[in-house]
Parts: structure tokens; sequence; C-alpha cells
């Protein structure tokens, strides 16, 4: 019995171990997106995926359906939870799209002072954010707030772990102790490679909600880099109000 | 336990990994962001994170190399990116080792024909699963790490650099659309205090204390 309950905390603190350093000590991001109005990509510590921040920006339906359009995408992580982004109809009237400058650039419009390189090779410290958005400190501007969140996707790291200690459920086995000691040995053995493979080789983060996060974020801001654009803030306004 | 049985359950284990890893699933970007600024990097998603800049990929995980040389002239950029591939680099390291000690682990069922030494290799198996578990797990966070500083690191750069359409390389922004609407004062409203049009300055007020 004492060979079982080697193998056995063997087993149950492998588990314990894998579960502690998967769960904790994830990467918590100081970042802070000033409030511009330029869509990012950030890292969300609480979920430890990929997410939006409209960084100030609003989401109206119209741009909201200029997303979908855009990406085909069915929803868009933004801030810890997740639009679902409309369906589209299939006589739209309305159909976005945003033209590329053919290989140029797109020369950023930014309100604010001008930028000056003092030191050459170092950028000026801002003690302002330039905005990309003007009408962001209008007055009366309505505060943006996500819709109810949508199921799935956050959180779902759906590792299970602390299975490979093969369980205690062992109760004499006729007196056989040695076989079924054996038994839970070989199961071990199979399980924690399994886990200890999948730990190595899949990602960690949500290929799908890294995508959409990406996607959206993308065509938010070529949207509202495209001029006259339902995603910005003041037409938001004037159209009914964010979603 | 038999030779045949051994093989079987070998063949088992492999089979749920290769299952699991293929149910991880493999979404990528669906959309090209079309309007730029010349410095300015963006995100795509193809089996990793991957950061492009005028067109051309700059680094991509999970070693994000190159990344810290394009974000160089950003401090704050600078350094989440040096973190972002020494993570990302020991995430890779942590990998191969975890994997190793665990197809270690799984050649240990060999020893179950080997009726004499049976506890032997199990107790070698048990053990080389034990350290390739913990290896992996540490290998999963390393990850989760790189990702994160690499988009910091994308984040802050943009936000002094990029997407205000100047390069580390060439640091020269655009002039400004227009002031920030916040710059803009309001006219101060006049009070009961102010002059009256015409009407002279008051006197410079004399500290009687100064006085000789």
């Amino acid at each position: 019995m004492r060979r079982f309950a080697r193998l056995r905390s063997t087993g149950v603190s492998a588990g314990l171990l894998a579960a502690l350093l998967t769960s904790g000590c994830g990467y918590q991001s100081s970042y802070v997106a000033p409030l511009d109005g330029r869509a990012r990509v950030i890292w969300n510590s609480s979920d430890r995926e990929a997410t939006v921040t409209l960084a100030g920006g609003g989401l109206s339906q119209a741009c909201e359906v200029a997303i979908r359009q855009l990406t085909t995408q069915e929803r868009m992580p933004l801030e810890g939870s997740f639009v679902r982004l409309p369906e589209l109809e299939p006589t739209a009237s309305v159909t976005y799209r945003v033209s590329s400058y053919g290989g140029g650039y797109w020369v950023p419009r930014y309100y604010g002072p001008d930028i000056i390189v003092v030191h050459p090779g170092i950028p000026p410290r801002l003690l302002r954010p330039p905005l990309f958005v003007p009408s962001l400190v209008r007055p009366g501007l309505p505060v943006y707030r996500v819709g109810a969140p949508v199921g799935g996707g956050i959180g779902k790291g759906g590792l299970r772990m602390g299975r490979g200690g093969g369980g205690s459920g062992m109760s004499g086995g006729g007196g056989d102790a040695g076989k079924g000691l054996a038994i839970l040995a070989v199961i071990a053995i199979v399980v924690m490679p399994v886990i200890s493979i999948s730990l190595a080789t899949v990602r960690p983060e949500s290929e799908r909600q890294a995508s959409e996060a990406i996607d959206a974020a993308n065509a938010y801001n070529d949207v509202l880099r495209s001029g006259n654009s339902p995603c910005d803030p003041q037409l938001a306004t004037d159209a009914g109000g964010s979603s | 336990m038999s030779p045949k049985l051994t093989r079987g359950t070998a063949t088992l284990a492999l089979f749920l990994t290769t299952l699991t890893t293929l149910l991880g699933g493999c979404a990528t970007t669906q959309y090209q962001p079309q309007l730029v600024a010349r410095g300015e990097l963006t995100l795509r998603y193809d089996g990793g994170f991957v950061m492009q800049a005028q067109g051309k990929p700059v680094a991509s995980g999970l070693s994000y190399r190159g990344l810290d040389q394009f974000v160089a002239c950003v401090p704050e950029a600078h350094r989440h990116a040096r973190s972002a591939q020494r993570h990302g680099g020991a995430a890779v390291a942590l990998s191969v080792l975890g994997v190793t000690f665990s197809l270690a682990s799984l050649g240990s069922l060999v020893g179950l024909s080997d009726s004499n030494h049976m506890w032997t290799w199990l107790g070698a198996g048990l053990g080389a699963g034990t350290i390739g578990l913990t290896l992996s797990a540490l290998s999963w966070r390393e990850k989760n790490q790189a990702n994160g500083h690499a988009l910091d690191a994308m984040n802050h750069y943009n936000d002094a650099v990029g997407s205000l359409g100047a390069t580390c390389q060439d640091l020269r922004y655009p002039p400004a659309a227009g002031p920030n609407p916040a710059d803009l004062s309001p006219p101060a409203t006049p009070t009961a205090t102010d002059l009256a049009p015409g009407s002279l300055p008051p006197p410079p007020s004399v500290d009687p204390s100064s006085s000789p």
C-alpha cells in the first residue's frame, strides 16, 4: 500500500501543480488605452484573451452592421463581453466598402498640437494624447456602454486539469492490490502525457476570439477613417444613440 | 500485462493527444485593414498573432522576433517587446521539453511486459510524466505572457508613433488636422470685477510690508 500511496500522491500533486501553474500568474496588462477614438486590440487580463476597446468611440447599430459586412464575423469581443453583430439582410440597401490607397499610406488625421520631434530618434512625450475623433469631447455625448453580454467564449479554457491522478476509487479489487495499483499507474501514465502534450502544443488564446477581436478593430478603424462613418460617435448620437 | 495491451494503451494515448490538439480550432482573421498609417502596426491572426506594418510582417508569435527593433524608439514598447521575445522563447523551449518527457513517459509502458522490473518502469514513467506535465504547464503560462507583452508593446508603440504616421526609422509626424477641441476653451463670462469699456486699469497694488 505504500506504493499505492506514493503513486496517488504523485498523481494528485502533478495535477494540482499543473492546475496551479496554468490558472494563476497569467499576464496582467497595465496598458490603459487613451480615449482618442481609435479601436485597439488589447489584452484582457481577467480572461487572458485578446479583446477590443473602442477607446471612447461609439458603436451604433449602423456601425455594427458595417463591421458585420466587412468582417463577416458574428460577434465582437468588447472589453470583457461580447456584442453580437446584427444579421445581414440579403436585400441590404447599403453596402460598406473601404477602398485602400492602392499601396499608399493613409495620412492620419489627429486633433491636437502638431507633434514636433525635439530629440532626433526619440518620440516626444505627449502630455495629452491627440484625438482621432474630435467629437469625443463634445459635451452631452452619451457615454458608450456595451450591450448585454451574449453567451460563451470568455474564460473558456476548456482544460480539465487534475484528472491525471487516477482518482482514489481503488478499494480492494479482490485483494489483488498490486494489479489495481499497476492499472492506476498505467492510467496516470496515459493521461498525463495527453494533458501535457496538449498544453505544450495548443495555443492558450482562443483563436476564434482573437480573430474576431482583430477583425473588429481593423474594420472599425477603417470605417472611422474613411469619413462620414457610421461609427463616428457624432453620427451615432444623431442617429439615436449608441447601443 | 501483454505487449498487445501495452501497444493499445500507448496508441490510445497518442490518439487522444492528437484529437485534443486538433480540436483547438484554426480560426483566422477575415479582414485586411485598408487604411493604415505609415508606421502603424496592425494585427492579423493566422495560427498565432502576426504583426505587420507597411504591408510586411514584422513579428509573429510566439517568438516575436524583430518586434523589439521595430518599436525601439518607444521605451515602454521596447521593454514589452523584449519581454515578449523572452517569454516566447522560454515557451518554445519548455514545450519541447514537456513533449519529450511526456513521450518518454508513454515509452515506459513497454515495461509492462517486463514483469521483473515492472514497478521500476512504472515509477520512471510516472516521474517523467509529472516532469513533462509541469514543464508543459509552465510553457502554457509563458505563451500567455508572451502574447500579453506583445500586444502591450504594439499598443504603446502605436500610441506614440505608429498610428500618428511616423516610424522609429523615420520619426516625422504629419501636421495635425486641427486643434484638440478640449483646448478650445469657451470665452470667459464677464464678472462684476471686469473692466467696463474705456475705463482705466486699476493701480498696481503695493505690499505695505515691502515699503522702506
